[in-house]
């Protein structure tokens, strides 16, 4: 895991730019890491532009990116491994030097204080592009263009989205409107942020327009149901099975005493092909107590 | 047919007959059944008392209800006579005779041939309807969870069954032509909405006729409100809110609609006087209420079992109304009505 981006100036090994977990304070450490990277055999000098270095000591591991006249020095624990954090190093190093001339820095830190929204940017998108690989694809319901349900307090994704947007800037817009349940329409499509208080797991579903607006709030309800419950397991009220068959039918009980119950709703999300259709029935079964979740 | 029926009620009944024969058909077919049905119910309940007495022998109902410990002998009457229609016992002179032995199960064999939208609407209150028989003569409290009932309920009424009646009750009450004639906004109260069936079928009726509608749907159990508004009714403009923490508002309504409401009631002049105030000058109040019949005794045993007060009788329900200045015209086929103030 990153805990530590320094951004050191090549010539004088001054550290211009720092971020770790708690803030951008340039510290002694910092300038005694530029020290100790400037005596490791003049390594800053003989890193041409656009290679990689790195070494590990007993915890860390230093991952160095060099361009013209900077080192980005990401600072990994020791088992962390360094192809995952190339393309990050990179991008911050690019990033720096088009954002700021550095063919005469007159010594003044202060002015690359406001590089750190584009770290940040960059880091959630190092964070969550780790995590969002490998879902299968499900079958959406017709209507429901895509959809992502993402873990805010662990950054991680638990269903992928269909299409092709940016996960990222939806994610951050989602956590500045205000509103448990927010709907932005464009020209295409209708956009749902559903967001519950005192629950870490966010869902933005990306609807059709022509969506009725009925099943519009149908979805609104299964979504927040879903947020809501995403960590509870489902159990059938014995009591209503025959009632649970006469409503859904006798085929989509047995599935659901098959495949769903006894099982978290994330895995239920993860595991079923048509995860949205399940979760409906078992919201509706909620309704009317035929369930219960815990 | 009971006495003193209007020219206009016999015409109409007539016409209903001639106008749907096919659902009249069915409608007498599904009576049957039902009595069927309430047979087999009281068979499968009393099974075990039954299958403990001796064929041929006469055993005193009292010596009966101390064996089994029954304690409600009036209700015991009334379900043995459902089990010597089926031939399965004789009674007599406060005797009973066991001719054969009971069938086993025969609820549940029954329940393939049953009508379907009498299996959709009442198919699962077999099992409980065992047990609310058993506790009732028993004196025992309501073995059957509220919960499970509140659920039963609901698909009954979501039933073909309970729809087609609403549907006549509509077209009885003629509040489509009524809301798309009236200026302004048409506000209709489904007063026992229960979860939302009737309310949203109200609901698809009248926007067909009419745009400015707000529509009201209330009743006293949260958790059929919260079937209605998170499920039945989701995504509708209509507003279902509780009895217990909201009085509707007195002379807001065009119509009322009450369905299957009144014979639970402990006191319906009142209820029907409140719903009056509720109502505008020109409003209505208008339903389905079944009157009692031979044909819907045993639907009255049944919703009894459950804690009806029964149906009552077409000079009741007149009375109902007449005693609040309202005038009910009665559809005798469908147990529409449709009440006017005077």
């Amino acid at each position: 895991m990153l805990r530590k981006l320094l951004i050191l100036h090549k010539a004088s090994g001054v550290p211009l730019f720092k971020v770790d977990l708690k803030g951008t304070v340039v510290n002694s450490d910092d300038v005694l890491l530029g020290g100790m990277l400037r005596a490791l055999g003049d390594l800053a000098e003989e890193l041409k532009i656009g290679d990689f270095s790195s070494f590990k000591t007993s915890d860390k591991f230093f991952l160095i990116s060099s361009l013209k006249h900077i080192l980005v020095v990401l600072v990994l624990d020791r088992e962390d491994d360094a192809e995952e954090y190339k393309q990050f190093a990179s991008e911050i190093a690019w990033s720096f030097e088009t954002t700021y001339s550095l063919e005469e820095w007159d010594g003044n830190v202060e002015r690359f204080s406001g590089f750190k929204d584009k770290v940040m940017m960059a880091l959630e998108r190092l964070i969550w592009r780790n995590m969002s690989e490998g879902y299968d694809e499900k079958n959406l319901p017709n209507g429901v263009v895509g959809y992502v349900l993402y873990d805010r307090g662990n950054r991680r994704f638990w269903a992928e989205l269909k299409v092709d947007v940016r996960v990222l800037e939806l994610i951050q817009l989602s956590e500045t409107m205000p509103g448990e349940v927010v709907k932005v329409n464009d020209e295409l499509l209708t956009y749902l942020f559903i967001k519950k208080k005192r629950e870490p797991f966010r869902i933005i579903a990306l609807l059709s327009k022509d969506m009725p607006d009925r099943d519009v709030q149908r979805y609104v309800k299964l979504f927040e149901f879903i947020c809501e419950n995403a960590m509870k397991t489902i159990t059938l009220n014995r009591n209503l099975v025959t009632a649970a068959k006469a409503l859904f039918g006798e085929e989509t009980i047995d599935e659901f005493m098959e495949k769903v119950e006894g099982k978290f709703l994330l895995e239920i999300l993860m595991g079923l092909e048509d995860p949205l259709q399940t979760l409906e029935v078992v919201r509706k079964m909620d309704v009317r107590g035929m369930v219960s979740l815990d | 047919m009971r006495e003193g029926y209007s020219l206009f009620e016999k015409i109409s009944l007539l016409y209903e007959i001639l106008k749907s024969p096919i659902l009249f058909y069915d409608k007498i077919r599904m009576l049957k059944d039902i009595r069927k049905y309430m047979r087999m119910l009281v068979i499968e309940a009393l099974e075990p008392a039954l299958s403990r007495m001796p064929i041929g022998k006469e055993i005193p109902i009292e010596k009966l209800m101390k064996v089994e410990g029954y304690v409600d002998g009036e209700l015991l009457l009334e379900l043995l006579r459902f089990v010597e229609e089926e031939g399965v016992i004789r009674v007599k002179q406060g005797k009973i005779v066991l001719l054969r032995e009971a069938p086993e199960r025969p609820f549940s064999n029954m329940l393939e041939k049953m009508h379907p939208k009498l299996l959709e609407a009442f198919g699962t209150f077999g099992e409980p309807t065992v047990k609310v028989i058993r506790a009732r003569l028993s004196g025992d409290v309501d073995e059957v969870g509220s919960a499970e009932l509140r659920v039963y309920w609901s698909i009954a009424l979501g039933g073909e069954f309970y729809r087609i009646q609403r549907d006549k009750a509509i077209r009885f009450s003629r509040v489509k032509e009524e809301a798309g004639k009236r200026a302004g906004t048409f506000r209709l109260l489904d007063y026992g909405c229960g979860s939302g069936e009737g309310t949203v079928q109200l609901f698809n009726h009248l926007s067909e006729v009419k745009d400015e509608l707000e529509i009201d749907g209330c009743d006293v159990s949260e958790e059929l409100l919260r079937m209605a508004r998170e499920d039945t009714g989701l995504g509708l403009p209509i507003h279902f809110f509780s009895l217990k923490e909201e009085r509707p508002a007195e002379g807001r309504y065009d119509a009322i609609f009450i369905s299957h409401v009144l014979h639970w009631l402990e006191d319906p002049v009142r209820v029907v006087g409140e719903l009056k105030s509720y109502l505008k000058p020109d409003g209505f109040i208008f339903g389905v209420e079944s009157t009692i019949s031979d044909r819907l005794y045993p639907v009255d045993l049944f919703i009894r079992l459950y804690g009806a007060k029964g149906f009552p009788t077409f000079e009741e329900l007149q009375r109902w109304f007449g005693e609040n200045n309202m005038k009910l015209n009665y559809d005798p086929v469908w147990f529409s009505f449709k009440a006017t103030q005077v």
